[in-house]
């Protein structure tokens, strides 16, 4: 017997009303003991429905679970489904029951009303494997967001359950926590214990030797996954393949080579090295020459702008114990903070809000700067300056010439001039409706009647979101991905001259990945400033010409892309990766071949000069000519 | 009581309680005369309409109470005085979530934001009359200025707390109030 | 620059570690002894008796070795508001028309009675303040969760959901922090927009609507956390009807006992209004 079977598995929201959506069709698969499954699917496909199935949080329509031979639709089965499969969720901090770590590792035995002194020894136990040994009465928010979510793990081993499901449970995190939590995976794999992951990421689908696809609720594909990435085929449409795979599909088509299916990038550049065996000698310096005829259209246009840098920051420091409520009412403060002047901020305290130590930067016109940095090193607190939303408490900002601080009465205009989106802008929302969510700031400004609804129509295009069919329905009705998007388009409406992003891709999937990149290029093309903070050095290299490096407060690196990102050591003894075109380049030259990037980093940029490297065949077939 | 009732409970609660911090106040809407307008019991209310009166109750008892420790430890204006009462500051909020309920009640099948709007006023009123209702009692104000004090703060209050309630409720829930659509042109 | 810390939003409501014995009470003693003496506090009549809580109070506060500044602080910052109070009492409230008369202006007069119930009032929220402070210093947050399993746990064979209940208590002081920062990122976000939060036009309505892009997104996404906080419970085998035991122990010692009983029986004597006599000297006096 299986350990999961799922039998013609339905699942449908709200069945017989006329909001009714079929989330699962028709699913059948079989998990046995020890296996390590990886569940991908675009958003929307229904993945996390499906999670919720296997622990007995939702009941099938139709169909049924069977964990372990029991019944997911039998209520009496359900303590022992949940004892033999736990599930790890998404978001760290919504899985925290307890003031200590150690009380948020008992609440599963507790449940189980087991004896105190298998409650402790179950804690003990699972707080070592997580590698929170030590951490016991700890408070939880003084962990990190990976340290939280391994703490959640932690939780769900104490049930000792023979699998564990992780519903998209390295999403939020940053690059370290990821690495963190599936490593732990793999070894709670190895020790025994079922996996299975589900996630959008196809760099961790990499880890399961089995890989199940689901899409608009159906199983597309059920098998190896080496047989997926050999594939020719389109399964993976919506998420697309991993970008190293990707390349040598395409090199394989030039060259007419045979590159495998690697699936990272060194791989890749092992495959590469052993296809250019006596041709490294001749083709030294191949892929500067890769660069397209003409300059792009942000270089033209940067040309033709003002060479005066648009914002200039110098010795800026900041320090979060610094603060001086007099003592005066706290309702006068705020008021008075209110009008017009830094919103009156209530954060501080924890262990993780940094501070800035001198940072000194000016971004020009029409650049684009990604400002990189590990977790606490500071990116928000400096992207909240650029905007006048913290005035400086030593050092200056300056906007377009002009002081932040120096007079209130500029605030709003710099504010204005300067948009910030923060993290999942989806979470400030309020309107009934999408069109008024997105007329907010405008209105505010003072826009009106038909300029107003241009604006937001304009809007409302740029963020992908169709003005018609969207503009009377009703926000919180929206998937999260486009509220995340109509909470780009209230920034965008205020039209404003630079773009402040902090950590724009958090927590998507291949394709809005893909779609928010195009975005901001597009921005870019037109002449937009951006500044953007990120943990994912692709993104940082396909859209940035300078790179920033924050660390602890201080400005640790700057410069070009191409020279910061070639200082691979520098970066990753600050515990950062380097794009994976990067570590190509780099395995490449230490084998003496000779090869540039070109930044920002274009997928068929790179194909280009790999393909000059390699020899391109110039074949019948496809070019048409000898 | 189910994991969900829990749940809602204590985030609810946690808004109250953030919400009535001081110094910073933040349920504290400014109105006129240095008198303020407090929202905190939205969250009792909502609360008690999407979960029923128990989990009300619950709420509605743990505002009470930080608002007790708030007077005690930390006061910001007469009321706190009376505040460090708990038959003052606790006892009331009690009746916030259920009185609220059962006046959604009759609602919840048909006409939901009217009984969202109701339920507002009503809980609203509750904690203004049962907070200035047990003040008297105690003989430390009197009874018109007790009255005076309910019109001028405690309408305007109700009204607040009603359009909170109807908002979220509305936008959690997905319920389209009023309008077909933006207002834009 | 202006800038709130919650830090010092916190310093006027917290632990004061220390290992004094008021500190190692039993947690569930520590509740009920809090209880038990605001009861009392508020209970008492006459002068004598809540002059005599005043000086146990002191007493208890030396004892527990917190710094004298801590309750001052509170006291400091109460006193222009209970001086408001008094004199709206004395002036407001009728019933304490007795006593000599000292004279007055207008149509009010001053009389014995009143500056008597005044006295009354003002050390009756002064023990208030003193107590209530001296019981949060001496009990940490975790250990307040504790205390309600503990107290309400005799009451849950009578079928109340105690467990339910400090489960609650537990998962909003675990929030609570959290929605400061969430509460932090929606105000600036707005800011980023050209919000500021100056309150509009001279309706209920239109204050509220400007405040609305602050409060909506934060209770929704409170009902979010909420919503998937309750999964992971019940992921994690939280059932209504399960059984369940606590890891944390605190060993009931005697003194724990005597402290709770010590203070119950001084409740109950106060209501017998033992001090009649000194508090009628006192009254003469006026």
């Amino acid at each position: 017997m299986s350990l999961i079977e799922v039998e013609d598995l339905e699942h449908c929201y709200s069945p017989g009303s006329p909001h009714s959506t079929k989330a699962l069709e028709r699913i059948s698969f079989t998990v046995e003991e020890g296996e390590y499954v990886a569940l991908v699917g675009p958003n929307g496909s229904g993945k996390s429905t499906l999670a919720f199935h296997l622990n007995g949080l939702l009941q099938p329509t139709a169909g049924r679970v069977l964990i372990d031979g029991n019944d997911t639709k039998c209520p009496s089965d359900l303590p022992a489904i949940r004892r033999t499969v736990a599930m790890v969720f998404q978001k760290p901090e919504e899985q925290i029951v307890a003031l200590t770590v150690e009380e948020d590792t008992a609440f599963g035995p507790e449940n189980l009303a087991l004896g105190r002194e298998e409650i402790r020894r179950r804690v003990s136990r699972s707080l070592s494997t997580v590698g929170l040994a030590g951490y016991e009465l700890r408070s939880p928010h003084k962990l990190s967001a990976g340290q939280k979510q391994r703490l959640a793990i932690a939780g769900a081993l104490a049930l000792e359950p023979r699998a564990i499901v992780f519903d998209e449970a390295t999403s939020m995190l940053d690059p370290r926590g990821r690495r963190e939590t599936l490593a732990l995976m793999r070894e709670l794999n190895r020790r025994g214990t079922t996996i299975v992951h589900i996630t959008h990421r196809m760099d961790e689908v990499v880890e399961a030797e089995r890989v199940v696809v689901l899409d608009s609720g159906r199983i597309q594909f059920d098998g190896a996954s080496e047989e997926l990435f050999g594939s020719r085929s389109q399964v993976l449409g919506g998420l697309g393949r991993p970008a190293a795979l990707e390349t040598a599909f395409a090199l394989s088509r030039r060259c007419g080579i045979d590159l495998g299916t690697p699936t990272d990038y060194p791989t890749l550049s092992e495959a590469i090295l052993a296809a250019l065996p006596d041709r490294s000698a001749t083709r030294g310096n191949a892929g500067r020459d890769g660069r397209r005829e003409g300059a792009s259209p942000r270089g033209e246009l940067r040309a033709v702008l003002h060479s005066t840098p648009l914002i200039e920051v110098s010795g800026l420091s900041h320090s979060y114990a610094r603060s001086a409520p007099e003592g005066r009412s706290g309702r006068m403060r705020r008021r008075r903070a209110h009008q017009g002047d830094t919103p009156p901020s209530l954060f501080t305290g924890t262990a993780d809000v940094p501070s800035l130590h001198e940072v000194s930067l000016s971004i020009g016109r029409g650049e684009c700067v990604a400002v990189i940095g590990p977790t606490g090193s500071g990116k928000s607190t400096l992207l909240q300056h650029l905007n006048a939303l913290f005035l400086p408490q030593e050092g200056e900002v300056r906007v377009d010439g002009v002081h932040v601080g120096r007079s209130e009465a500029e605030l709003p205009t710099i504010r204005r001039k300067v948009g910030l989106v923060f993290q999942r802008p989806e979470e400030q929302i309020f309107a009934q409706y999408v069109g008024d969510e997105i007329a907010y700031g405008p209105r505010l400004a003072g826009l009106g009647g038909k300029e107003l609804t241009e604006r937001v129509r304009w809007a409302m295009d740029q963020a992908g979101l169709g003005f018609e069919e969207l503009k009377d329905r009703l926000t919180f009705a929206l998937s999260g991905g486009e509220q995340r998007k109509v909470g780009l388009a209230g920034i965008l409406a205020l039209r404003p001259t630079a773009l402040l992003l902090d950590e724009p891709t958090v927590g998507l999937d291949a394709t809005s990945r893909r779609r928010t990149v195009e975005l901001i290029a597009r921005l870019l093309d037109e002449g937009t400033t951006v500044v953007i903070s990120t943990h994912d050095m692709d993104v940082a290299a396909r859209l940035a010409d300078r790179i920033v490096v924050l660390s602890k407060g201080s400005l640790v690196m700057e410069g070009t892309s191409e020279e910061v990102f070639g200082r691979a050591d520098a970066l990753r003894s600050l515990g950062l990766d380097v794009p994976g075109p990067v570590e190509l380049l780099l395995r490449l030259r230490r084998r003496g071949i000779g090869f540039s990037l070109d930044y920002p980093l274009r997928f068929d940029g790179i194909v280009d000069a790999l393909a000059k490297l390699l020899g391109e065949r110039v074949d019948v077939g496809t070019k048409g000519e000898v | 009581m189910n994991a969900r009732k829990i749940a809602v409970a204590g985030v609810l609660s946690a808004i109250a309680i953030f919400l009535g911090i001081p110094p910073i106040h933040l349920g504290y809407i400014p109105w006129f005369a240095g008198a303020s307008l407090t929202v905190m019991a939205a969250p009792v209310i909502i609360g008690a309409v999407l979960e029923g009166p128990i989990v009300g109750l619950a709420i509605g008892f743990l505002f009470g109470l930080s608002s007790l420790v708030n007077a005690a430890v930390a006061p910001s204006g007469p009321a706190d005085v009376l505040f460090t009462n708990p038959l003052v500051s606790v006892f009331p909020r009690l009746f916030i979530g259920p009185v609220a309920w059962l006046i959604y009640r009759p609602f919840e099948k048909r006409a939901r934001p009217v009984g969202m709007v109701l339920a507002g006023i009503g809980g609203s009123l509750t904690n203004t009359a049962l907070v200035l209702g047990m003040i008297v009692l105690l003989g430390k104000i009197g009874l018109p200025l007790a009255g005076t004090i309910a019109l001028t703060n405690g309408g305007p209050e109700a009204a607040a707390n009603a359009f909170l309630v109807l908002a979220v409720v509305a936008a959690w829930k997905r319920i389209e109030i009023g309008r077909r659509g933006s207002q834009l042109e | 620059m202006r800038r709130y810390d919650l830090g010092r939003l916190m310093e006027f409501a917290r632990y004061v570690p220390g290992s004094s014995p008021l500190h190692r009470l039993h947690p569930g003693a520590k509740l009920l002894t809090a209880i038990l003496g605001v009861s009392l506090l508020i209970a008492a009549r006459g002068v004598a008796v809540l002059g005599l809580a005043f000086l146990l109070v002191v007493a208890l506060t030396t004892v527990s070795r917190i710094p004298l500044s801590t309750p001052l602080r509170s006291l400091r910052r109460a006193l222009p508001w209970l001086l408001i109070v008094i004199l709206i009492q004395i002036l407001t409230v009728s019933g304490t028309q007795w006593g000599a008369n000292y004279g007055g202006f207008w149509i009010f007069q001053l009389r014995g009675g009143q500056v008597y119930a005044a006295i009354g009032s003002l050390l009756r929220f002064v023990d208030l303040i003193l107590f209530l402070v001296l019981s949060i210093s001496v009990t940490e947050a975790g250990e307040l969760s504790y205390a309600a399993d503990a107290v309400l746990t005799p009451f849950s064979a009578v079928g109340i959901p105690t467990r339910a209940f400090s489960l609650t208590l537990t998962i909003a002081l675990y929030f609570l922090p959290l929605f400061a920062t969430e509460a932090d990122r929606i105000i600036k976000s707005q800011a980023a927009r050209g919000a500021d939060f100056a309150p509009k036009g001279f309706r209920p309505l239109g204050r509220i609507r400007t405040f609305a892009p602050l409060f909506v997104p934060l209770l929704v996404i409170a009902l979010r956390h909420a919503e998937n906080l309750a999964r992971a419970m019940e992921a994690r085998g939280y059932s209504p009807r399960g059984g369940h035991t606590r890891l944390a122990v605190h060993r009931l010692r005697w003194g724990s006992v005597a402290a709770t009983l010590g203070v119950g029986a001084l409740l109950v004597i106060s209501l017998l209004d033992p001090l009649r006599g000194i508090d009628s000297m006192f009254r003469g006096l006026f």
